[in-house]
């Protein structure tokens, strides 16, 4: 710190505003920024600041004015450029702020989402930010993006990288970047994501932004459930079959491979590999040596020690092979279940048919043609047909469909076939826990059954996942009435009833 | 009666010359016959002895020809000798009464006793009368001819017919007939044909062996001919080159060619008297040869004309169609020596105009096409009434071009939405027509019954469920087969034909294993269709939503920017009016969005719907209130929105047409893939059968077996094709063991037609058991006279005939297989050497078969075909690898041939899927709009004419670069002679249904 001072009282002000926005400390940019002049270089910092800030007319007026004053030079014509369009992508945009927490979002149908993004990132900033060695001052700021195309717009990543990885969050520039659950047909989990993004901003922060992405990303994958439990959160199906594949080919994602972004990785598939392999790792590390072991590992990091050697000095007594060893070992006690389990697949703003988005029936336009004549069918009365064509789909791929599984259970229930319908429904649910159709599913059949209790968890897990479904909305609200919970009953009844009028609300 | 003997006299009485007027008519008939027996044999050996002489002289046995005759001399004499040997007893009265006597055997000696008293008067005269009187009656009323028939006469004189016929085809057939032939034997000719005598025609040169050479004009595309011994006129088209040669009878110094009274021009003379000399053929005149003062006769010219092209024309005579739509029309052209094009001539309000249809590049003698060409790409417009007719010119380059007119028909233009909406509702219907029957087809169980009865009732009551869908179909008969929906009907169609026709061929009883099986892969396949018609009508009414859709969205984007711009220049009024007209807008889109499935692009659209409404009613409540910057800021919103809607139903219409970038980039590397396999598998092919006529195992050996074997096996399927075999088949065992020998019959030729020794062994032993158990049920069915004897005999020797064939062929592919498995070793390395680039085509095609399942899986349109094409490829690749590593040479070279027909039929799958992808798509397509088109009115929008621009055509030749290039496409594309069966060789559905 002795030395960070120093050298700000050496360098110029454009200079001390640039290091503290590097370091992701903005009191310290603020401050700094208190003593600029109106040179171009303090113009551009201050622009910066600005645009770290949120203020991003601000910042693209002050960065195009110190640009005529600067050298020709292509970072700042770049820089011009991001703010131009993140300007054009948050144009419409309110912001509003409750405790440490500042959103940016388009008024609308969005605002279905204010509650609980304040919820979850204040909690997160409460809950994970001691955990990690505390937050960041100045609270948090995040934009909720309207549509993908906009999140690429404003974040800068490759269109082509978004739509590959399905990477619709990104924490930078001491910013939370987020695209709306509405950018993808059928939502996302877009709660833990937005405390994921922050736990970047916090890691970034701690480690003078010195953590490579494996940390980042192995920090925050088993971070990001912290919010809302106490426990990192279990790897998903999908992730545990991933990892159990790896394990047994050898074919583990190396840890250079995801630098500098695990967006850059060739499928969404290896990124979910990617993503399992270091949040294990985490975990790992704080079964092995505590809860507060990452937390030391950050202090490490911040001080220049090499992230891998880092974790083995707090989780191995400094031996990284150990430490992998031992991880690998720990794999082997998680009893890792291959299950043949597709990965959603990526598709935004609305553009595909029903099937695109489904880890199979998205890329089998064969089994997709066999659903959508069950559908047919179903729509003409004929369930039983219906339910042919269905299991024929079922047939034509090893991998479960969970649309598949969500349509088989209406023919099967249509049928009289109740507890088929809830057993494969079950089981969907288990593979593509993110799947908020098949949880709507199941939740109505619970729901008839009179499993009030069962259909809450459901419905509770779909709205998380897709908040965009009016009539889930409503079921959700009567729940909540019935558990005589009137606060939350009404927050999801105005939800509905914002779905389906979508003006602007004002509640 | 008295007469007077000897002296005394003596009563005769008045009977005894009746019968010996008979006795005397009878030898007069006796004599005759004689004579005319005898010169009917006579006739019979000269013309036998003249016919092998004609025959020895022109083999030029003359000496035999004489012996011949010789021989045949001397038989007729002994012919007729024989024939009048003991004549003079014969004809005597006592001989004809010995013959009345055996004739007439109640005479006892009467006529004998009456002759000899008649002769030498003796005894009582009261009996000898009382005789006479006793033997005239007995013999009255009888004739000589009854007492000698014709009949032997007749007898005799077949032979002389008989031998008379041998004759006259000897002198029909041979070159030297019976005269000539007589001539030689005699010595009054020699033995050369018969040659031209020279024109010898008064004051004129004589002239004789004219020889005339044709040179046809280029654009006949004729050969040259070369006439000799003509008589010396010339037919030839005009423009022909005539040669001539001739010989004169005396020695000339010069000599000259006139033709048709120019000036004479020289001609070459040769030794004095063979004279020659060219013209070309003009008007019609004459030519001859000029010696100085004295010409040859004159021969005629007669110039043959080229005649202009004839066209038929098949349209209605008068017929109405959409703007859009396409012309149905078919023609047929004709000429005599090639077509250079083709046009469509059409007059529209008294302005005639040609519209070019064909230029076809290696003016074809004949050129028939229907082409596809849309009333508006002729230019015609909405309510033109044009009278059109096909003129076709021929390439006479001498007389010049001439043009033939087929008959005239009208067409009457109406509007673009005229019979596209008549399209639509056509689609609407079959699809309402398809979903109910796929519904109860696909519940159906499987097997469909244990019995050909339960299966039969089955087959009556599914009969019943095309009622809805054959009253559809028969308003749409109407329709043009090529279009969209023809192709939905006929495809089900086809697969219930196949599928129903089957179950009524069924034998009585238990449904066999191999019945059973081929029945539920029927059934299958008659699911399949109506999916892929239902599939079809669904995602073609789909892709018509998603292309209104864009059209609405993006008109409605325009519209919010524009409001959004005008706004502060409108007046509250005008500015909510506008409003209204946008809602209006957005009410459209939500209503076309609601014909989309429930996935994510509907999700979205509501989802963006409702925000938009929610803006609208934000702007109108600020418009009312005249607080003009929210008002804009409202607006900017709205507009925003519809940009994103528009945006998202953009990416998802590319979607649904194709599956994105990365699917064409897969498709374009399978295609080329594809490609480079066939190539590669047809060039290391070629390096197998090298290797094996250079080491043994010669090609033209393999290629002669294979002849036989294919001989055979035809010999087999046209024994099986004759009627007669099924004249068993009321009785149903016979019945269905004759199907199975027919089913084997085609397999067998099928898999020989591959070249696949293994198979056709294994077809060839199935045949001869199949054709055994049918025969046996053809007995039994005799035996218990379900058949009757007749025609079991008639079916049984059809089959004893295939029986024969299937065992010749047998034992040629045992013969076949044999030589294989003895091939040289030179033979054995070279193909080892070659197996292991074998080897590395078949795993590259092993890679491409997944590349294909990959496509196929993605691809909106069926594409099992191609999965299963390329899946077969590799695996024919594989097995040609590993006949090649056992030295097989023959089994490696079929195997090639397989994987490469394989390869190429994946690349016409693929392209068909692709086709037939674009043809789902159809209603979203380019968009491009035609007259009436408008997008405000979504039921009256479709696009029957697209559809029928987008079928599959045969392009025309000029589309090729060369003709060659065109004759090469041809020829491959006419391979349709493909073992079919053979591509899958593991599945006999396919010989199932050739059994139908």
């Amino acid at each position: 710190m002795t030395l960070l001072l120093l050298s700000l009282a050496l360098a110029a002000p454009a200079d001390d505003v640039h290091t503290c926005l590097d370091l992701y400390d903005l009191d310290c940019a603020r401050a700094a920024a208190t003593h600029l002049g109106s040179s171009a270089a303090d113009l551009e910092a201050k622009a910066e600041l600005e645009f770290h800030l949120g203020h991003f007319a601000l910042a693209r007026d002050g960065m195009v004015t110190a640009a005529k004053g600067l050298a020709a030079d292509i970072e700042v014509a770049n820089q011009v450029e991001l703010y131009q369009k993140t300007v054009a992508a948050t144009a419409d945009f309110e912001s509003r702020s409750r405790g440490d927490v500042t959103v940016q979002f388009r008024p609308g149908m969005d605002e279905v989402l204010l509650d609980e993004a304040f919820e979850t990132l204040q909690a997160a900033h409460d809950r994970i930010g001691p955990v990690l060695g505390g937050a960041p001052p100045g609270g948090v700021r995040m934009e909720l993006y309207p549509t993908a195309q906009r999140f690429i717009d404003a974040s800068s990543l490759p269109g082509a990288a978004v739509r590959t990885t399905g990477v619709i969050a990104l924490s930078k520039w001491t910013r939370l970047l987020v695209s709306s659950p509405r950018a993808l047909g059928r939502g996302y989990e877009w709660k833990d994501t937005i405390a994921h993004e922050y736990i970047h901003y916090i890691v970034a922060w701690r480690t003078k932004d010195r953590a490579p992405v494996w940390l980042q990303e192995g920090i925050a994958r088993s971070h990001e459930s912290l919010w809302r439990q106490d426990e990192p959160a279990a790897l998903t199906p999908e992730q545990e079959s991933l990892l159990a594949d790896a394990l047994a080919d050898d074919k583990l994602v190396p840890l250079a491979k995801m630098h500098p972004s695990m967006a850059f990785l060739s499928s969404a598939e290896e990124a979910s590999l990617a993503f399992a392999q270091v949040s294990t790792m985490i975990v790992y590390l704080r079964k092995s040596s505590g809860p507060e072991a990452v937390s030391k590992v950050l202090d490490l990091v911040r001080g220049g020690r090499d992230a891998l050697q880092a974790v083995a000095d707090v989780g191995a007594g400094g031996d990284p092979d150990a430490f992998m060893e031992g991880w690998k070992r720990y794999l082997g006690t998680l009893s890792l279940v291959s299950k043949k389990l597709a990965s959603k697949q990526v598709v935004l703003d609305g553009g595909g048919d029903e099937f695109a988005d489904d880890p199979v029936l998205g890329d089998r336009a064969d089994l997709a043609r066999a659903v959508r004549l069950g559908d047919i069918l179903m729509d003409h009365a004929r369930a039983d047909a219906a339910l042919v064509e269905y299991q024929k789909a079922a047939l034509g791929s090893d991998t479960p469909s969970p649309l598949l599984t969500a349509r088989t259970a209406e023919a099967l229930l249509k049928l009289g076939r109740r507890d088929e319908a809830r057993s494969i429904l079950n089981d969907s649910v288990h593979d593509y826990p993110e799947d908020a159709t098949t949880r709507v599913a199941l939740g109505a059949l619970l729901l008839a059954e009179g499993n009030r209790q069962g259909a809450f968890a459901q419905y509770r897990a779909a709205i998380d996942i897709n908040p965009f479904d009016a009539p889930t909305q409503a079921i959700l609200g009567d729940l909540y009435a019935a558990r005589g919970d009137t606060a939350m009953a009404e927050r999801h009844h105005h939800y509905a009833r914002l779905l389906q009028s979508a003006e602007p609300a004002t509640r | 009666m008295v007469v007077t003997r000897h002296g005394s006299q003596v009563t005769v009485p008045e009977s005894v010359p009746r019968i010996h007027q008979l006795l005397v008519r009878a030898a007069r008939r006796y004599a005759w016959l004689a004579f005319a027996r005898g010169f009917a044999l006579a006739v019979a050996s000269l013309s036998l002895g003249l016919t092998l002489a004609t025959v020895a002289v022109n083999e030029g046995a003359r000496s035999a020809a004489r012996l011949a005759l010789g021989v045949a001399s001397v038989a007729a004499i002994g012919l007729v000798l024989r024939r009048l040997r003991g004549l003079r007893a014969r004809i005597a009265p006592r001989g004809q009464a010995e013959v009345v006597e055996q004739l007439r055997p109640e005479l006892r000696g009467g006529l004998l006793t009456v002759v000899d008293r008649a002769e030498r008067p003796l005894g009582s005269a009261g009996l000898f009368v009382r005789l006479a009187d006793d033997v005239s009656r007995r013999v009255e009323g009888l004739r000589p001819t009854d007492i000698w028939p014709g009949r032997p006469l007749w007898l005799d004189s077949r032979w002389g017919v008989l031998a008379l016929a041998l004759l006259a085809l000897a002198a029909m057939k041979l070159p030297l007939g019976p005269i000539d032939a007589l001539k030689l034997v005699f010595g009054t000719q020699s033995a050369s044909a018969s040659v031209t005598p020279v024109v010898a025609d008064g004051p004129h040169a004589l002239l004789g062996d004219i020889t005339l050479r044709y040179e046809y004009p280029t654009y006949t595309r004729l050969d040259p001919l070369e006439v000799p011994n003509t008589s010396g006129e010339v037919h030839a088209p005009p423009g022909t080159v005539v040669r001539i040669r001739a010989r004169t009878a005396q020695a000339w110094e010069s000599a000259t060619l006139e033709v048709s009274g120019a000036a004479p021009v020289p001609a070459e003379l040769v030794g004095g008297r063979d004279v020659s000399g060219s013209f070309t053929v003009g008007e019609a005149g004459t030519w001859d040869f000029r010696f100085g003062e004295l010409a040859s006769p004159s021969y005629r010219i007669v110039p043959d004309p080229d005649l202009a092209p004839v066209v038929a024309v098949k349209a209605p005579a008068s017929s109405r169609v959409a703007v859009d739509d396409t012309l149905l029309f078919a023609f047929n052209a004709k000429d005599d020596y090639g077509i250079t094009k083709v046009v469509l001539e059409l007059t529209v309000n008294g302005r005639v105009r040609e519209e070019p249809l064909r230029v076809p590049l290696d003016a074809p003698r004949t050129l028939a096409d229907a082409p596809a060409v849309t009333a508006s790409s002729l230019g015609l417009h909405l309510g033109d009434v044009a009278r059109v007719r096909v003129g076709a010119w021929d390439n006479d380059e001498v007389s010049g071009s001439k043009v033939g007119w087929s008959s005239a028909f009208t067409v009457e233009i109406g509007g673009a939405g005229g019979s596209s909406a008549a399209s639509q509702k056509l689609r609407e219907e079959l699809f309402d027509a398809l979903v109910p029957l796929l519904a109860d087809f696909l519940v159906d169980p499987t097997p469909l019954g244990e019995t050909a009865e339960s299966v039969s009732a089955w087959s009556d009551a599914a009969e019943e469920r095309y009622v809805k869908f054959d009253k559809v179909a028969s308003a749409a008969e109407g329709y043009d087969g090529r279009t969209f929906e023809a192709r939905q009907i006929d495809h089900v169609n086809s697969a219930r034909r196949d599928l129903f026709a089957f179950v009524r061929g069924l034998p009585a009883g238990l449904v066999a294993e191999k019945d059973g099986e081929t029945l539920a892969r029927l059934q299958g396949s008659n699911v399949r269709a109506l999916e892929m018609a239902v599939w079809s009508l669904d995602a073609r009414a789909r892709a018509e939503a998603y292309r209104k859709l864009q059209q609405l969205v993006e008109e409605l984007a325009q519209e919010a920017k524009e409001l959004r711009d005008e706004l502060p220049n409108l007046t509250s009024s005008q500015a909510l009016a506008r409003l209204d007209q946008l809602t209006r807008l957005e009410s459209q889109v939500k209503k076309v969005a609601s014909q989309l499935d429930k996935g994510s692009i509907r999700a979205f659209l509501e989802s963006r719907g409702a925000e938009v409404d929610g803006a609208l009613a934000a702007a109108r409540r600020d418009i009312a209130a005249q607080n003009d910057p929210a008002a804009r800021a409202d607006m900017k919103r709205v507009a925003d929105l519809l940009d994103e809607m528009a945006g998202g139903v953009k990416e998802a219409q590319e979607r649904q047409q194709g599956g994105g970038d990365e699917l064409k980039k897969e498709i374009e590397a399978l295609k080329q893939e594809l490609s480079s396999l066939a190539e590669d598998q047809s060039a290391l092919q070629k390096k197998t059968d090298a290797a094996r006529d250079e080491h043994g195992q010669s090609l033209e050996e393999g290629l002669a077996a294979w002849k036989r074997v294919d001989a055979s096996t035809k010999a087999a399927k046209s024994a099986m094709a004759d009627p007669s075999v099924d004249k068993g088949s009321a009785y149903r065992p016979y019945a269905a063991a004759s199907e199975d020998a027919k089913h084997d019959a085609s397999g067998l030729d099928d898999s020989a037609r591959a070249r696949d020794v293994q198979t056709s062994l294994e077809r060839a032993e199935d045949l001869e058991g199949s054709l055994s158990r049918a025969r046996e049920r053809l007995k039994q069915a005799a035996r218990t006279r379900q058949v009757s004897a007749a025609d079991a005999a008639q079916a049984d020797a059809a089959l004893s005939k295939a029986q024969r064939s299937a065992e010749s062929a047998r034992q040629e592919l045992e013969a076949l297989s044999a030589a294989q498995s003895q091939g040289s070793p030179e033979l054995s390395r070279a193909l080892q050497e070659l197996s292991k680039a074998q080897q590395q085509l078949g795993e590259r095609a092993d890679k491409t078969a997944e590349r294909a399942k990959k496509v196929a899986h993605s691809m909106p349109s069926d594409a099992s075909e191609l999965e299963e094409a390329t899946a077969e490829g590799a695996e024919q690749a594989k097995r040609a690898a590993e006949a090649m590593q056992e030295g097989d040479a023959m089994g490696a070279s079929g195997g090639q041939q397989a994987a490469e027909d394989a390869f190429e039929r994946a690349q016409e799958a693929l392209e068909q899927a692709l086709e037939d992808a674009k043809q789902m798509q159809a209603g979203g397509g380019s968009g491009d709009q035609s007259e009436g088109d408008q997008p405000n009115e979504p039921s009256d929008q479709g696009d029957q004419g697209s559809s029928v621009r987008q079928e599959v055509t045969i392009p025309a030749p000029e589309e090729f670069e060369t003709p060659e290039a065109y004759r090469k496409a041809l020829l491959e594309g006419m391979q349709g002679d493909i073992p079919e069966a053979y591509r899958a060789t593991n599945k006999r559905y396919y010989e199932e249904l050739v059994r139908q």
